[in-house]
């Protein structure tokens, strides 16, 4: 099997590998070619796998809006084939490994993963520079896939928390491409063409914008060179910015209701313009909403509103982890929307006003603290917390300097990231179910027909 | 007997088989507990399961046991609401409960040091819960709420609608989640009446996997369940319960929805079937990826659905082979079922290639590797495979069966257990539109 990548892959071309060996205490590497490939490398001998995810520093955010959902297109047709295999001869070869792959994009990122026996991991890197370098797009799995993503886009709308959220992201993100599903949605996707996914990936797809990471049974020495061979002779590229969306900050909160007489509870999101993943107040600002709508059972929203009330199974808030600035959202599903809209208005205003206390930030502390060790205990662990530092910036030494940041993150930065980036009364929120206005008393907004 | 190339696996860097790296022990009053050790990661995992279920649950209080299951978070002689979480968040360590059809379980995952308060916590709930009736009625509007979660997906109605026609009689045709009206009349006394009869060390099986070392593992649950009171639990016995179907069951279903759904099911044998795993080979050869039978007639050849998969669904009893299809369109739905019935018919009748045999077979031994990744995982295989099988070996020795699957073994099942007269369709399609 692996001579079928014989004819794929390109000579070895001598490149400078800019490495920066390991100075911590675990097993883990970042090294860069010449290129500006990034290559991380975490070596764990427990079982004979590995785990590989090749990421292109470029998702659907540069997507143009009116064609929303070529960049997940672009990654959903890098497994359909290359220039010199079918996509049923790569089905072929990886299920006949046992491996698991996928592939896909998000906001910030495209990307390729592919778990496999270590015996295979020679096959494996084959098969991964050979769909990054060299896809087809052929144009009936082009159309296949297309189908596919509409039929996803579709069904989206039979789930009302899709609903709820895709009318939510409009409404606050108006032309910016956040406003639509990372896929796109059924007025963007037909207008995708073959052409598009390969201005994307011409573009995107060069090594100063990409970096791989390996996990497993591998040797940080063997790794660094079989990638290099493979993708040292690979030319650098102009990498771009994409365009952050405008914060809006409406005098009053805007409400949107979708009637639906036919469901037994009402789905509802609101919030507003967040943070950027690389704001300083990042952590600050992820222990705050870890307190104001965390853990369902213990954060303040779900005291008062599951805990205390019984109004809801599921009750939280968030800041979207983007590049650029996403969104703060607190969402609910409850037969008694009024009572629970009222409690957690009340938790974001006094979380605003007020703050969280010392003995919240010490349970949040040692929250975050105790269990970043349990999120990459496991290969598919490390692999994400890997992908995230270095998609991020976090640096190398984020699995052991994350905790120390934690814990050094003061009451008063946490209550100035409350004061500074929550704002009440300033919603956007979207409300679907079996109800009107005279049901919700929300008083003073701003009602969107 | 394990083929070469599980041999030659087991003998990789795993070091020795995992038998090796498992023990058990089983207290006087009845706990079995199971330990897994793997000290590469300071973590360990803390899973304690109980009997009790779906299954066990009859007309008038389904989903009980997944009432309970909430309950046991809120209150004991020592913990009161919300301590559980409090204390646990505090500490960093991830937990959860959850009810199934066999079993209701909990798990802690946590830092190796301070695993011990996980089986703290957990013997209070084994036998210190109260449950007063103020936080009953709070909790069982929770429940109600997650229950109409599950009214406004139209899927999940579907699955709820064909499980029901699937099984005339046996408890599979009762959802996890109770029945909404069985929801709505929920009592505490019902509450504390399944907690006396199903919450004991008897019942229960205690998983411990990570970074642990035997005797202390002996010497903390000694300490912290040795104390509690077994009582020995006689759980009914539907093996055998559910009729042998005398024709096809059908139910379609309208409701707003965008995309149709084709469910196609058909009974498969449960364990106590020598050849119940070829099922799950059988699944997999028609229904797994782009290159399984399904996919490329249904999707690739006549492209009439976007996507197919297929699963043989057994743990304990007789259960389902499901195949799940997304027609493009509802006028395809019959041309859809005659490809499938085709390609039913054609397992039946032609030896499947060695190829597809292989592909089946590596996966397998794949998976048993990569499913060793995370503790907790291994601890889930242990635990479920323990309690619905009475043999935590018996995930490993699945393995082993499906490596000796032959041609000959899946030509025989097909045509004993894949015929019309056992098929069970569902089918979800959007409401039709009425005239103006």
């Amino acid at each position: 099997m692996k001579n079928n990548f014989a004819l794929v892959i390109l000579p070895f071309a001598s490149c400078i590998l800019m490495s920066a060996n390991s100075l911590l205490s675990l097993p883990l590497y970042r090294d860069t070619l010449d290129n500006g490939l990034v290559i991380l490398t975490y070596e764990d001998h427990r079982l004979p796998m590995v785990d590989i995810s090749f990421t292109c520093r470029a998702g659907a955010a540069f997507d143009p809006v009116e064609k929303a959902g070529i960049a997940s297109l672009c990654a959903q047709m890098l497994l359909r084939g290359t220039k010199s295999i079918s996509a049923d001869s790569l089905a072929s070869i990886l299920d006949f490994l046992g491996a698991r792959y996928y592939s896909g994009a998000d906001f910030d990122h495209s990307y390729v993963y592919l778990r496999l026996l270590a015996k295979d991991l020679s096959t494996g890197l084959d098969i991964i520079a050979d769909i990054v370098l060299n896809p087809a797009f052929p144009k009936p799995e082009f159309d296949r896939a297309r189908e596919e993503a509409l039929t996803a886009a579709r069904r989206s709308y039979d789930n009302p928390s899709a609903v709820v959220s895709m009318e939510f992201d409009r409404l606050l993100f108006g032309n910016h491409r956040y406003a639509l599903p990372v896929r796109g949605d059924t007025n963007t996707i037909p207008k995708i063409t073959i052409d598009d996914l390969h201005q994307f990936h011409q573009k995107q797809f060069v090594p100063n914008n990409c970096f791989i990471v390996v996990v497993g049974d591998v040797e940080h020495e063997t790794i660094k060179d079989e990638v290099a061979r493979r993708f040292g002779f690979w030319q650098r590229g102009m990498v771009e910015s994409a365009v952050a969306p405008a914060p809006i900050l409406p005098e009053k909160t805007k409400v949107k209701i979708i009637t639906r007489n036919d469901m037994n509870q009402t789905y509802i999101q609101f919030g507003h313009s967040g943070i950027s993943a690389l704001n300083t107040d990042l952590i600050p600002v992820r222990l705050m909403s870890y307190i104001l709508g965390g853990p369902p059972l213990s954060s303040r929203m779900g005291l008062a509103v599951r805990e205390y009330a019984g109004l809801a199974y599921d009750v939280r808030c968030w800041f979207d982890r983007r590049l650029l600035p996403g969104a703060f959202r607190a969402t609910v599903q409850t037969a008694k929307p009024k009572e629970a809209i009222a409690k957690m208005f009340g938790e974001v205003r006094k979380m605003h006003e007020s703050g969280a206390t010392p003995q919240e930030l010490l349970k949040a502390h040692n929250y975050f603290t105790g269990s970043f060790p349990l999120t990459y205990s496991s290969n598919q662990g490390k692999l994400d917390q890997l992908d995230n530092l270095e998609l991020y910036g976090y640096g190398i030494d984020w699995l052991e300097t994350f905790p120390e940041k934690v814990r050094a993150t003061t009451l008063e930065q946490v209550n100035k990231a409350a004061k500074e980036h929550l704002k009440p009364d300033h919603y956007i929120m979207v409300i679907m179910g079996n109800v009107t206005k005279e049901d919700l008393s929300l008083g003073d907004v701003e009602w969107i027909e | 007997m394990m083929s070469l190339i599980l041999l030659f696996l087991l003998s990789n860097s795993l070091s020795e088989p995992i038998e090796s790296r498992i023990f058990e022990f089983k207290l006087k009053n009845g706990l079995e507990v199971i330990g897994y050790v793997d000290s590469s990661a300071p973590v360990v995992s803390v899973n304690i399961y109980y009997r009790v279920g779906s299954y066990d649950e009859q007309t008038g209080h389904t989903g009980i046991s997944h009432m309970l299951e909430h309950m046991t978070f809120k209150h004991t002689d020592i913990y009161k609401p919300g301590d559980f979480d409090r204390i646990l968040d505090s500490v960093g360590a991830f937990n959860n409960g959850f009810t199934s059809t066999y079993y209701t379980g909990y798990y802690e995952e946590i830092a190796r040091d301070r695993w011990e308060l996980a089986l703290k916590l957990e013997a209070a709930r084994m036998a210190r819960c109260i449950f007063p009736d103020s936080e009953f009625e709070s909790e069982h509007q929770v429940v109600a709420e997650e229950r109409r979660l599950w009214d406004n997906r139209p899927t999940s109605t579907l699955w709820e609608q064909f499980e029901a026609i699937a099984n005339l009689v046996h408890p599979h045709r009762n959802p996890t989640i109770g029945w909404s009206d069985d929801v709505a009349n929920y009592t505490v006394e019902k509450v504390r009446e399944w907690y006396q009869r199903y919450y004991n060390p008897a019942n229960a099986v205690l998983v411990i996997a990570g970074d642990i070392r035997p005797a202390e593992v002996r010497a903390k649950v000694e300490r912290y369940f040795g104390k509690v009171k077994g009582r020995p639990v006689k759980r009914a016995d539907y093996y055998n319960i559910e009729p042998e179907p005398a024709g096809e069951r059908r139910v379609t279903i309208r409701k707003r929805v965008s995309v149709p759904t084709l469910l196609i099911g058909f009974p498969t044998p449960g364990i106590r079937d020598s050849l119940y795993i070829i099922g799950d080979v059988i699944a997999s050869i028609l229904g797994a990826g782009r290159n399984s039978r399904l996919y490329r007639a249904l999707v690739l050849d006549s492209a009439l659905a976007t996507s197919v998969s297929a699963w043989n669904s057994v743990e304990k009893d007789p259960g389902l082979m499901y195949f799940m299809i997304t027609p493009k369109s509802e006028t395809l739905i019959p041309r859809i079922e005659r490809i499938v019935y085709q390609e039913l018919e054609r397992i039946k009748n032609e030896p499947v290639t060695e190829r597809e045999l292989t592909r089946v077979k590596n996966r397998v031994i794949a998976d048993y590797i990569f499913e060793r990744d995370d503790v907790s995982g291994i601890a889930y295989l242990l635990a479920t495979s323990h309690i619905t099988t009475g043999n935590w070996r018996t995930f490993i020795n699945q393995i082993a069966q499906v490596e000796q699957a032959t041609p000959e073994q899946i030509m025989r099942f097909a045509e004993k257990y894949l015929t019309e007269n056992r098929r069970i369709v569902g089918i979800l399609v959007p409401e039709k539109k009425e005239p103006k």
